[in-house]
């Protein structure tokens, strides 16, 4: 737990000293349940200490940017989706807002309302897989299983609404694909009614217990200058105590008009950005997000739910980088429009991408399970680290 | 670490852990009451809901071979051939009314490369081509799941 000297991590240990002891190194991954998809981390061992930890990736390229060269504008949306898999409705609403300011659209308000709903509904859905699955890294199964069940109802919602469970095609530039209906919504009502309850449920069952708290206070601690040397945004750089969240600083949508916090780590149970921090930090945001849902339900506007718009979108020659706050971090999109149907260049930045690089700053002289939990804190999905 | 310290921490790690098994018997006894809710899938199936998008489906008749699909598709699945009407043709309508002025040779699609992501139907003027809801076709060789829907059996 307690973190050894960098140099000589072993000097501490008098008994040990005249045992040579040689460097292993590990291989974790591809295939391991604990990298979250297909990440490689090289790791360079010291009996039970780590000395190196390279993260490997690119196991899940799949040519995004290039692919979408070669597709109309409305067609490189179910790429997108591909992108973040847990979270496709806010990668989704990232392009789409993209593709609009470009075109310069507006979008009508019921659209906004609804495409607001359903992506707080996603990063709920996001956060509860980050909780369920890091509790399955540090070996408590029960919190995956109270996670996938919640995480269900929601699956159940969109897959009324949209017609798909994970892949959805929803917002469409200018709207979206289709409308909400009256049973829709009571549907949402009643599962914000069903899930306000559960977040103190989870703190008692996960986040408060002693056992969890032991295992992950003071590991993988990201001071604020990490955070900003590697670029982190979202949950980790929250958690390292900074208040930045797009949503409250640069709102998009119609997040300016709606009241929420933007929780961030205080270092409660040891240091500040610890891996503690980063885990309550979502706990809290799921509660922040069914407020938010909460202030838009009620009050959707009649109208149409998609703007008016050709069936091939043409922006004018042009680029334009916009970015929008996903469960992960800042997902940013840059879109250079030569004025033909499809796009001439489209730049994706991943926030799981930095998160992934401070791997290797964290892993120096810490134990292996510690590695460990500090991946699992960091919620990466190799979907949008690869593209 | 004092060994009172240590004490402490072994009475919060009993404590929390109880807790947290309290949410645990708590859901046990309700699960144990209510009955199971698991759905023993090949004889009991779900029901979907409207709009699903499952395996999809074109009804030739009233198909009127104008290619939106094709173009709409980001993964090009789509195969359509047609022909030009001949001079003395009788005129041809779809059920909602629209002229058909080709005649249709092939309408294909290849479901293994199909995403399911509802382009193609959203862009059907005819509104012909449409998502059924319809999810097991599992086939053992791949070419039979090159659906031809000009004579379509299922």
């Amino acid at each position: 737990m307690a973190t050894l000297d960098t140099e000589q991590p072993l000097a501490k240990h008098q008994a040990t000293e005249n045992l040579r002891t040689d460097e292993l190194l590990l291989n974790m991954g591809p295939q391991h349940p604990s990298t979250h998809g297909v990440l490689r981390v090289i790791v360079k061992t010291d009996g039970e200490i780590v000395k190196a930890a390279h993260p490997e990736i690119g196991y899940l390229h799949r040519c995004f940017e290039k692919h979408s060269e070669n597709v109309d504008y409305m067609s490189v949306m179910p790429y997108v989706d591909r992108l973040d898999y847990l979270a496709s409705m806010n990668n989704e609403q990232g392009f789409a807002i993209a593709v609009e300011k470009m075109l310069g659209l507006e979008v009508p308000r019921r659209a906004e309302y609804i495409r607001v709903i359903i992506a707080e509904l996603q990063r709920i859905a996001s956060h509860l897989m980050a909780f369920g699955t890091y509790g399955l890294d540090l070996g408590a199964f029960t919190a995956f299983m109270y996670g996938f069940r919640d995480r269900e109802m929601i699956l159940d919602i969109f897959e009324s609404v949209c017609g798909a469970r994970l892949l959805y095609n929803y917002m469409w530039i200018g709207g979206v694909a289709r409308d909400i209906t009256p049973d829709q919504v009571r549907m949402i009502k009643s599962f914000c009614e069903y899930f306000k309850p559960k977040i103190d449920e989870y703190n008692t069952l996960v986040s408060y217990n002693k056992i969890f708290i032991e295992r992950t206070r003071d590991v993988g601690v990201i001071d604020l200058d990490t955070c900003k040397s590697y670029g982190l945004t979202g949950v980790m750089l929250r958690a390292a105590g900074f208040k930045w969240d797009l949503r409250k600083d640069m709102p998009y949508s119609i997040y300016k008009e709606l009241e929420f916090d933007v929780p961030v780590g205080n270092g409660e149970q040891g240091t500040l950005g610890d891996c503690w921090d980063r885990h309550i930090v979502r706990m809290r945001e799921m509660a922040q997000s069914v407020r938010i849902i909460e202030q838009l339900i009620d009050g959707i506007p009649a109208g149409p739910s998609r703007g008016k718009i050709g069936k091939v979108p043409k922006p004018p020659a042009g680029e334009h980088w916009s970015r929008t706050e996903c469960p992960r971090g800042e997902l940013g999109f840059y879109i250079v429009s030569d004025g033909s149907t499809n796009p001439y260049r489209v730049k994706c930045k991943s926030p799981c991408f930095m998160n992934v690089a401070t791997l290797n700053d964290l892993s120096h002289g810490v134990m292996v399970s510690d590695l460990i939990a500090t991946l699992g804190s960091f919620d990466i999905v190799l979907g949008e680290v690869d593209r | 670490m004092t060994f009172v310290d240590y004490c402490e921490t072994i009475k919060d790690i009993t404590f929390s852990t109880l807790k947290g098994m309290g949410v645990t018997i708590k859901y046990f006894w309700k699960v144990n009451t209510k009955g199971a809710i698991t759905i023993q899938y090949p004889e009991q199936k779900d029901t979907l809901p409207m709009g699903s998008r499952g395996l999809l489906f074109n009804d030739v008749e009233d198909c009127i071979s104008c290619k939106q699909c094709a173009q709409a598709c980001p993964v090009d699945c789509i195969y359509i051939e047609a022909d030009k009407k001949g001079a003395g043709a009788p005129a041809d309508m779809t059920k909602g009314g629209v002229k058909k002025t080709l005649d249709l040779k092939r309408f294909e699609i290849d479901i293994s490369l199909c995403c399911y992501c509802g382009l193609c139907s959203a862009a059907c003027p005819t509104d012909c081509l449409y998502h059924t809801k319809e999810y097991e076709y599992s086939v053992v060789d791949r070419d039979k799941h090159i659906m031809d829907y000009m004579n379509y059996k299922r």
